[in-house]
């Protein structure tokens, strides 16, 4: 049978929530996107938390996790190992409305690789674009 | 040259990769831990949040003193990151010229009382600390490295 598809946002601190605000703005109401925010209160290990979310075996998990290299990722790739788990880190908001409000039929694989891509490309320094329009053309 | 020694049970995360390496121009992470030097799979973890600009060398305590006495890498700027009290504590005694150790992260755990926010200790911690501090090694609370530097002895009561 296949998997319900669902989004995890895990970050240091208050991001998670905060990125989710800002997708139910854009998108409105999104169903399956949880979220995990670590050492808010308690400077504890959400190693054990997450594995037992990753441990559901009908869920496909989008994990987004805040920075490689962060305790968070690390925590994620290592409670993921085996598992139904997919893992972005570094992500931002485009990604994320992205991921969410893509297609549930199409294989994640192919939405991550396309849409990370996309992402990247969204962040961008704006100033040197701000030039005088071109008016030969 | 050994720039830190840095007790941190999360080993390589964010607080060192994107604070600690640029600050101190380190080109060299030294992760001494026996586990991790015997884990693949932890490895290819450690790998995957290593800084871009630094190299990465996963060794056993046992390995990582003749690494650190080596006069041949004196030339790099190198950060030892070590779980524990205990594996701070045997450096110390192997390695010649340790001066001080940073306490960056010690999460609590059964049979351990927390001594700051992100520091909790045994008894056994203690008893080495104590060795330590008799030794005249500086045993200094920092998150990052604009934190100002707490002395452990301080939280000690």
């Amino acid at each position: 049978m296949t998997k319900t598809r669902k989004f995890l946002i895990v970050s240091h601190g208050g991001l998670a929530r905060g990125i989710k605000s800002s997708l139910e703005m854009i998108a409105g109401a999104v169903d399956g996107v949880y979220v995990l925010e670590a050492y808010v209160e308690e400077n504890k290990p959400i190693e054990e938390e997450l594995s037992r979310l990753f441990a559901e075996e009908e869920v496909e998990w989008v994990v987004f996790s805040d920075l490689l290299g962060g305790s968070v990722t690390n925590q994620a790739v290592r409670a993921a190992n085996g598992r139904a788990v997919h893992i972005v880190a570094g992500f931002n908001l485009p990604l994320v409305i992205e991921v969410v409000l893509s297609d549930p039929g199409l294989p994640v694989e192919e939405i991550l690789g396309e849409a990370v891509g996309r992402a990247k490309e969204q962040m961008v320094y704006v100033n040197p674009l701000l030039t005088q329009p071109d008016n030969d053309a | 040259m050994l720039k830190l020694i840095r007790i941190d049970d999360r080993l390589i995360h964010g607080q060192v990769a994107f604070t600690w390496t640029p600050a101190l121009n380190i080109n060299c992470i030294v992760v001494a831990n026996d586990r991790a030097a015997t884990d693949e799979f932890l490895k290819m973890t450690l790998g995957l949040a290593k800084p871009a600009g630094a190299k990465l060398v996963i060794k056993t305590i046992r390995e990582t003193i003749p690494f650190l006495n080596d006069a041949r890498n004196a030339s790099l700027s190198t950060l030892v990151l070590v779980d524990s009290v205990k594996d701070a504590h045997a450096l110390v005694s192997g390695v010649a010229g340790i001066g001080s150790i940073n306490f960056g992260g010690i999460r609590a755990k059964q049979g351990a009382r927390p001594v700051s926010k992100a520091i909790a200790l045994t008894d056994n911690d203690l008893t080495l600390i104590r060795e330590l501090l008799e030794k005249g090694i500086e045993l200094e609370v920092r998150q990052v490295p604009t934190d100002k530097k707490i002395g452990i002895e301080s939280l000690l009561s």
